[in-house]
């Protein structure tokens, strides 16, 4: 297991840049998501990583020594694909075997290391199939189990849980997370689906056009995202309010709230639908349902006053219908602010 | 009705192919078949006797063909193999113009520039040599191995290839125990399509081998054009038998040595 390091990595193709000075580090044993939007670069990076793809400028350190020019074969970061990609020629064992062969292991010892992994991933039995005959969970499974047969100093996934139904990949999600926390094997995960990244990760790492963003804890990322772009890509739709700050006021259509540390300006305040509450409502309060999604387990509702719309996240114990007089209150200190310049 | 009509193509179709062959195969034992009558008067072997006996050299020239049509096959093949990949995994300036070139023989006759090549194969030591029909006879074969092979790379990717690499297997490696055996039967459907190019080749072989090097098909061409039926059904069918053999053999030891690669792992 190594600790890495990314250093002002950038890559374009014909000209478009799609990594642009990226740098940032994975610690020993840490599972690391990659988390952005489609089309950001982010399979490019672990291509980078992994060493299939030459960077066009930058560095990369394994343990503190630069592996830009260790061939892919030699570099020890092994890549799982979305689609598995298992050798369709090979059964489950060669498959698992096939890293340790190229090694120039032993038979005996390929064979107990493959019955070892094939227990790790719950897959026993299974050695003599062809990748045609199994599931998507059990092609993930296996390939896991490829993958790290070879003990691979930095573990790849790239959106590992994408091409499995929901049921399976909550499942599987949990289970690649168990095993690398047992395994302890240091790992960069892709992925464009921010919920999995603020369950499965240590860290995140926010990419969005080819740049990182933020790097933080799960918990940091979603409650202080850095800039706009990281707060309207993490977390459901949510509420966009303008105002301006004036000696420590934030005014809005919402009405007044302190913001001591904002300096004076124009500023954007992201209101996440959780942070507004909803009760039952004053005459006087001016709001209305316009809108209800009932969700099961909580409600999504969409109130309105004088032609302002807010989202709002409520329990299921009080139903409200469309229509309804209701109370609105915003929980301000959880509210995050932005200055923006307005058009 | 839809359905009455699809087996109607369908038998046409098979009959379209069959028929030829059958006629083929009642002239291969047929001495006289004058019209008008259904079946032939009299029947002979006389045919299959010429072709089997050592006094009038045939089967020596059959096996030399095949052996010069497998060497042919395999230089195809293993001169298509990385272009075809390149062709099919990487962008790079001028390939639009290097694809147009590769299929250039399929469009220009070769007959038209077989003249140039004569001279220059002169000039070279070439001429009535078994390496310089080798040579000429890549001409006509080399865009099928490469049109086929370019298919099949397409479709396999190169993200196979790249997980290979990831697992720790140099190129060498991932080309031997990953690509290789995955396209395979690329591999045998190309093989025999460039058989089959250089195997029937007439003209080429005549001219560059100056009857020096001579192929079945040079001895099958006289036979059609002289009118002697039997002689041409019995030779026709040789022609498409040891094609037919080659398709199974080809394909036989393909599976094998896959196979072979498999048990390799473990």
């Amino acid at each position: 297991m190594a600790e890495i390091r990314v250093e002002n990595v950038s890559k374009a193709y014909k000209g478009e840049k799609i990594i642009n000075g990226v740098s940032f580090e994975v610690n020993r044993g840490e599972l690391l998501s990659l988390l952005g939007p489609s089309g950001a670069g982010k399979t490019t990076l672990l291509k980078i990583i992994a060493g299939l793809v030459r960077p066009d400028a930058g560095n990369i350190f394994f343990d503190g020594a630069s592996v830009l020019n260790v061939p892919v074969e030699k570099r020890g970061a092994v890549l799982v694909f979305q689609d598995y990609l298992l050798f369709p020629h090979m059964t489950v064992e060669q498959n698992i075997a096939f890293g340790l062969r190229m090694a120039g292991v032993p038979e005996n010892k390929r064979r107990k290391a493959v019955l070892e992994m094939l227990a790790l991933v719950d897959m026993k039995g299974y050695e003599h199939k062809y990748p045609h005959e199994l599931s998507g969970g059990q092609k993930q499974r296996v390939a896991l189990a490829r993958a790290l047969a070879v003990k691979p100093r930095v573990l790849l996934l790239d959106e590992p849980f994408s091409n499995l139904d929901p049921r399976l990949r909550e499942s599987m999600r949990e289970f690649t997370r168990d095993l690398q926390r047992r395994m302890e094997i240091t790992t960069i995960l892709v992925t464009h689906d921010w919920e999995e990244a603020l369950m499965v990760s240590d860290r995140i790492a926010v990419l969005i056009n080819g740049s990182i963003k933020q790097v933080g804890t799960p918990e940091e990322v979603y409650f202080r995202p850095a800039s706009l772009e990281v707060a309207e890509f993490l977390g459901e739709k949510k509420n966009y309010v303008k105002g301006r700050v004036k000696d420590g006021v934030f005014s809005c259509p919402l009405g007044d709230f302190p913001a001591p540390q904002a300096v004076d300006g124009l500023y954007t305040a992201v209101i996440r639908p959780e942070h507004v509450r909803i009760s039952p409502g004053v005459e006087i309060s001016g709001w209305t349902v316009h809108d209800v999604r009932f969700a099961g387990g909580c409600i999504y509702y969409k109130v309105m006053k004088e032609g302002l719309f807010l989202l709002c996240l409520a329990s299921n114990d009080v139903i409200h219908r469309p229509g309804e007089r209701v109370d609105v209150s915003v929980d301000f200190s959880k509210a995050m602010l932005f200055e923006t310049s307005f058009d | 009705m839809h359905r009455r009509f699809v087996n109607l193509v369908l038998y046409v179709a098979i009959g379209g192919i069959m028929f030829p062959m059958a006629v083929l195969l009642v002239w291969a034992f047929a001495r006289e078949w004058p019209w008008p009558h259904l079946f032939p008067t009299a029947f002979t072997a006389r045919g299959w006797l010429y072709l089997l006996s050592p006094s009038t050299g045939t089967l020596p020239v059959l096996l030399y063909s095949l052996l010069l049509s497998s060497v042919v096959t395999f230089l195809t093949l293993v001169l298509s193999l990385p272009a075809a990949r390149a062709l099919a995994f990487y962008e790079f300036r001028g390939k639009r113009a290097i694809e147009v070139f590769v299929l250039s023989p399929m469009v220009i006759p070769t007959t038209a520039i077989a003249m140039g090549i004569h001279v220059n194969f002169i000039r070279l030591g070439l001429a009535d040599t078994l390496w310089g029909v080798v040579l000429v006879h890549l001409l006509p074969c080399l865009p099928y191995g490469i049109r086929i092979l370019t298919g099949v790379f397409s479709a396999l990717g190169d993200r196979i290839e790249q997980q290979a690499r990831v697992l720790g297997a140099c190129r060498l490696k991932t080309y031997l125990y990953v690509t290789l055996p995955l396209i395979s039967p690329g591999l045998v459907t190309a093989g025999i399509m460039v058989f089959i190019v250089s195997f029937s080749q007439y003209f080429l072989t005549f001219l560059i081998g100056g009857g020096r090097v001579v192929t079945f098909s040079m001895l099958l061409f006289p036979f059609i054009q002289g009118g002697d039926r039997h002689l041409s059904a019995v030779f026709s069918l040789a022609f498409i038998g040891t094609v037919l053999l080659w398709v199974f053999a080809l394909e036989a030891l393909v599976r094998r040595w896959v196979r072979k690669g498999q048990y390799f792992y473990l």
